[in-house]
């Protein structure tokens, strides 16, 4: 638009077309755009922010994690896993320590241990919790899954492997938690025991199945 | 462009059109958000008094600091500065589109319903039946109401754009579309999920302030934007410095803003990785706002002289400026270093004015005082009274956000050394609240002035009145 355009619509001459003091008539054209291209500088600025921005995100992640809370908390987790996996071996010590590692089993066999029927066996008074600790080890370390029979209920479910996350002491300790809480009086499980049997499955991948378990429970 | 003076006509006849279809709606709307504006005011002054004065109005229950800042706020931003805002977006549109407005009869009835939504919701909040949410106050049922009148606003604004009589989409038109189709989303889903069973504990916290953040971010910010965008230009009639500055500042803008809610929660017990995407997206709002601030700033280069006799331009380059500073600071303040001082002090309560006043409400005002006398064919009666509501606004202002930006500060270093009483840290922050509640008269008397502006000039158009008055700040458009 002309810059004599724009005066004449600024102009009061304009007042035989309009009355003069009316708003609109004074208006200039609705607004355009410009077409200046953006600076280098602002585009390199920009860049270099977004590669911050990068830097900083993989920086303070927290490896994702949905329990680390703060920076420098990862190390602290790290140091907790530490004193977790190293540490006494006393019964006691491992009963207060599994009764923490639990929290993990709670989302599916409940606080008190009492499960959920039709979905997830219980853990309290059942003969799989208080027999044999091997059987219940390679349960931890490698998961099972299909047909069980669980205080004269069948299940046929998947229970996750826990030996890729939990040390040999977190899972002695959560054994003798679940044998010892509750209505369950059976005896404590050392760490030196899940070690051995770790070792002894080591190339194994899959799931252990309730058939599988018994006939090694009768072959030993 | 030949036949230039018949086009001229044609423009205005046209404008006239489109301006008398805005009419009802947008003033009714307007005049509702001046209503609200002073409610809020005065509830805005009780909460301030309090801080400093707590013997002040304390044996009401309904009176009390805990319901009346809450009621406050949810008068401000649901009354005031949506309604006002939905006003300017309708205009916009229209304007932009070149169709006069839609819906009319339901706009109309939009806005009574929303008064009467307001109005129950904020006695909700006095009586006691707040839901202590922040910025989610009001009760659900009266959210619900307010989620179905958004839904009607937004029919409206697509079907302006779709009849639209123009081929170029200019920016502003962008922002108001965000906004409409951003904000209906945000209010919906964010009740839904914080009053439903979505979200409980963190997992609420983290919806309510992703909620907050966004209200400003993706509904205020937009419409303020985009009243820039057009009015800047518009008075001082010269196109926006560059379309391509134009484009990156939106798209990076709805690219960033929605994350950046969770710098709220820093140091919070929620998950590390969710802060930090929070402050990153924060500091990413860099790229939007400096890109902005660019492209208003070089389009006012050599214009700045129009500020003396355009209210509109006064008003808007204000609220620009306090866009960028605003902006500025809250990505700065989501770094972890600034945050672990100035969380929980005043300082958040001077940066969030910083933004919903002296950005959005500045904006607002400019706006309307080129709105109006457009859509009743009135001019403002009296120039003096519009310097001074700009002044005592403008002022009270900068006076607020000094004094608690500097008195928070102090809050935060005091509170992080635990050698220091807690009663020590508040006396420390009394001048500072007694500067709050100062600055809070001197925007208080700026309302008021500008309510009867607003007042005289409806009043007028009802009655026939002072047509024939000049523009009060001489010099051109306005
Ligand atoms: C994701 C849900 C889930 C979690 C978490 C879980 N389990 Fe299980 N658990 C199951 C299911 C399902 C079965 C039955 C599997 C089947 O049907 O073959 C089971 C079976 C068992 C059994 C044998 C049957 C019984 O009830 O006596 C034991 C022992 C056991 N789980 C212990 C644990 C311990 C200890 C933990 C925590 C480290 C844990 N589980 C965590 C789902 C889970």
């Amino acid at each position: 638009m002309s810059d004599s355009l724009r005066e004449s619509q600024e102009s009061p001459d304009e007042g035989d077309i309009h009355e003069m003091h009316d708003p609109i008539a004074r208006e200039f054209e609705r607004p355009e755009d410009g077409y200046q291209p953006i600076p280098l500088t602002l585009i390199f600025l920009f860049f270099a922010l977004v590669g911050w921005g990068g830097w900083y995100l993989g920086a303070y992640s927290g490896d994702w994690r949905v329990d680390v809370f703060y920076p420098g908390d990862r190390a602290t987790a790290a140091a907790e896993a530490q004193k977790e996996s190293s540490g006494g071996t006393s019964p006691e010590e491992l009963a207060t320590l599994g009764k923490r590692v639990y929290a993990q089993c709670a989302a599916c066999h409940q606080q008190n241990g009492k499960g959920v029927a039709g979905n997830f066996p219980p853990l309290d008074g059942t003969e799989w919790v208080t027999g044999p600790p091997q059987t219940l080890i390679r349960i931890l370390l490698h998961g099972l899954e299909g047909p069980i029979q669980v205080a004269g209920n069948e299940y046929n479910a998947q229970m996750p492997a826990w030996g890729g996350q939990l040390s040999d002491r977190q899972i002695a300790a959560v054994l003798t938690y679940i044998r010892s809480a509750w209505s369950n009086q059976a005896g404590p499980v050392k760490p030196a025991q899940v070690e051995s049997l770790r070792k002894e499955s080591a190339d194994r991948s899959a799931s252990w199945t309730a058939s599988e378990l018994k006939s090694l429970e009768s072959g030993q | 462009m030949g036949d230039s003076e018949t086009d001229l006509e044609r423009d205005a006849q046209s404008r006239k059109a489109i301006d008398a279809s805005a009419r009802l709606p947008v003033v009714f709307m307007m005049a509702s958000g001046v209503f609200w504006l002073l409610f809020g005011t005065v509830l805005a002054f009780i909460a301030s008094f309090k801080l400093h004065s707590p013997w002040f109005l304390a044996d009401q229950a309904w009176l009390t600091f805990g319901r009346v800042r809450p009621a406050h706020l949810n008068t401000m931003i649901y009354g005031w500065a949506s309604m006002t805002g939905i006003g300017v977006l309708l205009w916009l549109q229209a304007r932009l589109s070149r169709v006069r407005v839609p819906l009319r009869k339901s706009l109309i009835a939009v806005g009574v319903v929303w008064n009467f939504a307001v109005l129950a919701g904020t006695v909700a909040i006095l009586a006691g039946g707040s839901t202590s949410v922040e910025w989610l106050e009001f009760p659900p049922w009266v959210a619900a109401i307010l989620g179905a009148l958004f839904v009607v606003v937004m029919a409206a604004s697509v079907l302006t754009f779709v009849r639209r009589n123009v081929e170029h989409v200019y920016v502003s038109q962008w922002y108001l579309f965000g906004a409409v189709f951003w904000f209906p989303f945000l209010y919906i889903a964010g009740n839904l999920v914080i009053h439903g069973t979505g979200a409980s504990g963190v997992a609420e916290a983290t919806a309510n302030w992703w909620y907050a953040h966004n209200v400003l971010g993706i509904w205020f910010t937009p419409i303020g934007l985009a009243a820039a965008y057009y009015f800047i230009p518009k008075v001082i009639g010269r196109p926006i410095h560059s379309y391509y500055l134009s484009l990156l500042g939106f798209w990076t803008l709805a690219l960033f803003y929605n994350w950046a809610g969770t710098h709220h929660l820093i140091g919070g017990p929620i998950p590390l990785w969710v802060q930090t995407v929070g402050i990153v997206a924060s500091m990413m709002m860099f790229i939007p706002v400096i890109t902005v601030a660019i492209n208003h700033h070089m389009t006012m280069v050599g214009h700045f002289d129009k500020l003396e006799y355009s209210p509109t331009l006064r008003f808007i380059v204000f609220g620009a400026m306090s866009y960028t500073l605003v902006s500025v600071q809250g990505s700065l303040t989501a770094l972890r270093v600034v945050n672990e001082t100035t969380h929980f002090t005043h300082y958040t309560i001077a940066h969030a004015h910083l933004g919903m006043y002296a950005f959005v409400t500045m904006v607002l005002f400019g706006s309307m005082y080129y709105i109006l006398p457009r859509l009743t064919g009135r001019e403002w009666s009296s120039g003096p009274l519009i310097r001074a509501h700009f002044w005592t606004t403008g002022l009270g202002m900068v006076l607020y956000w000094v004094g608690l930006t500097i008195g928070g500060w102090i809050q935060g270093q005091m509170l992080k050394n635990p050698d220091i009483a807690f009663i020590e840290i508040v006396q420390t922050t009394l001048p500072y609240l007694w500067s709050r509640s100062f600055a809070a008269a001197l925007m208080s008397v700026g309302h008021f002035i500008f309510a009867y502006l607003v007042g005289r000039m409806l009043y007028e158009w009802a009655t026939d009145r002072g047509k024939d008055r000049l523009p009060p700040m001489l010099g051109g458009d306005q």
